[in-house]
């Protein structure tokens, strides 16, 4: 299963010439996605509404049977088949409400599969990354890696500036010194990113101003006008109360 | 903190809110007895504050060593530091 995978992702990004074709059929696919995605919101606030209002369990328990995200299901998936990403993505966030808890990891895998191999450019692929990294239950963390392993390999400029972020993420997350080196690659290597400036004010937040850091000065004046100079409190152990009131 | 008088040890309380009225009443309702940066939301931002309060203690180097303590663990991280200095300072 998991040698499938990998090959699967292996499979090379589609060649420069490809891509002007594949650009008009994304934006079909983004306008037709858009379309249903609307018209699912509204259903499902509708049938919210009525299922608030409804008196008595018989006229619940009927109400739920018109949920409808099963009923948009099938929509979504033909758009999905259709070359929808975003399609696929919405597929993976609606699971628990879709499947039996049993079945979800191997369905999950499989659409991840797809989105890895397929939409690794797309320029909303960055949520995607973000809600891989946060499968705990239904991805092992060995796929995680191996998939993001492989992500980096395949891709470059702006995606892969992408992955080198999500990584990044991901490893601070699991409390993983190594987080830092995948923003300094990333800052380095694509500095002209979409993602740039997000990563930037990351990194500066977490060496500026993570455990044993020395945080620059500031400065500001009390509601008298009296200044106050964080930096003139060295050589005291300094307390930093920052407040505010609703 | 009046625990620390003798110690060296300093507050610098950073207040987040622009509108003086507010401030004031705040001061009143909380009893704040010490002061404070007024209208410091820059500094809260570029130090990646997200909620109040947010606390951070840093040694006599200035290097921050931790972070959202309160109450008796933040008794506890200023003794720490202050024992840190009295050690370094004995061994020299």
């Amino acid at each position: 299963m998991l040698l499938t995978l990998a090959l699967t992702l292996l499979a090379p990004l589609p060649a420069p010439t490809d891509q002007p074709a594949m650009i008009d059929e994304r934006l079909e696919d983004e306008a037709a996605f858009e379309a249903l995605h609307e018209a699912y919101e509204e259903a499902y606030d509708a049938w919210r509404d009525k299922l608030r209002a409804a008196e008595g369990s018989k006229e619940r328990r009927e109400l739920r049977k018109l949920e409808p995200t099963v009923l948009f299901r099938p929509r979504f998936e033909a758009l999905a088949n259709g070359g929808s990403g975003r399609a696929l993505v919405w597929l993976i966030k609606k699971a628990s409400k879709l499947e039996k808890r049993k079945q979800i990891p191997a369905l999950k895998e499989e659409w991840y599969g797809r989105l890895f191999k397929d939409y690794l450019d797309a320029e909303w692929f960055g949520d995607v990354i973000g809600m891989y990294t946060k499968e705990r239950r239904d991805v092992s963390a060995e796929t995680i890696e191996l998939t993001l392993a492989s992500a980096l390999e395949r891709s470059e400029g702006d995606a892969r500036a992408r992955v080198l972020l999500g990584l990044a993420r991901y490893r601070l997350a699991g409390k993983c010194n190594s987080g830092l080196d995948f923003y300094k690659e990333l800052l380095a290597e694509h500095p002209d990113s979409l993602v740039a400036k997000d990563a930037q004010r990351e990194y500066d937040l977490l060496t500026k101003f993570g455990m044993g850091a020395q945080p620059p000065d500031f400065q500001g004046e009390t509601i008298d006008g009296a200044p106050i100079s964080l930096h003139a409190n060295r050589g005291k152990v300094t307390v930093i109360d920052f407040w505010g009131f609703w | 903190m009046k625990r620390h008088k003798d110690d060296p040890v300093a507050l610098v309380a950073v207040n987040c809110h622009d509108e003086e009225e507010a401030f004031r009443k705040g001061y009143e309702d909380f009893e704040v007895q010490y002061e404070s940066i007024f209208g410091g939301a820059p500094i809260a931002e570029a130090w990646g504050v997200r909620g109040f309060p947010t606390t951070f203690v840093l040694d006599e180097e200035g290097k921050i060593r931790f972070k959202d303590v309160r109450g008796e663990r933040l008794d506890e991280a200023v003794k720490q530091l202050l024992d840190e200095m009295e050690e370094e300072e004995s061994a020299e």
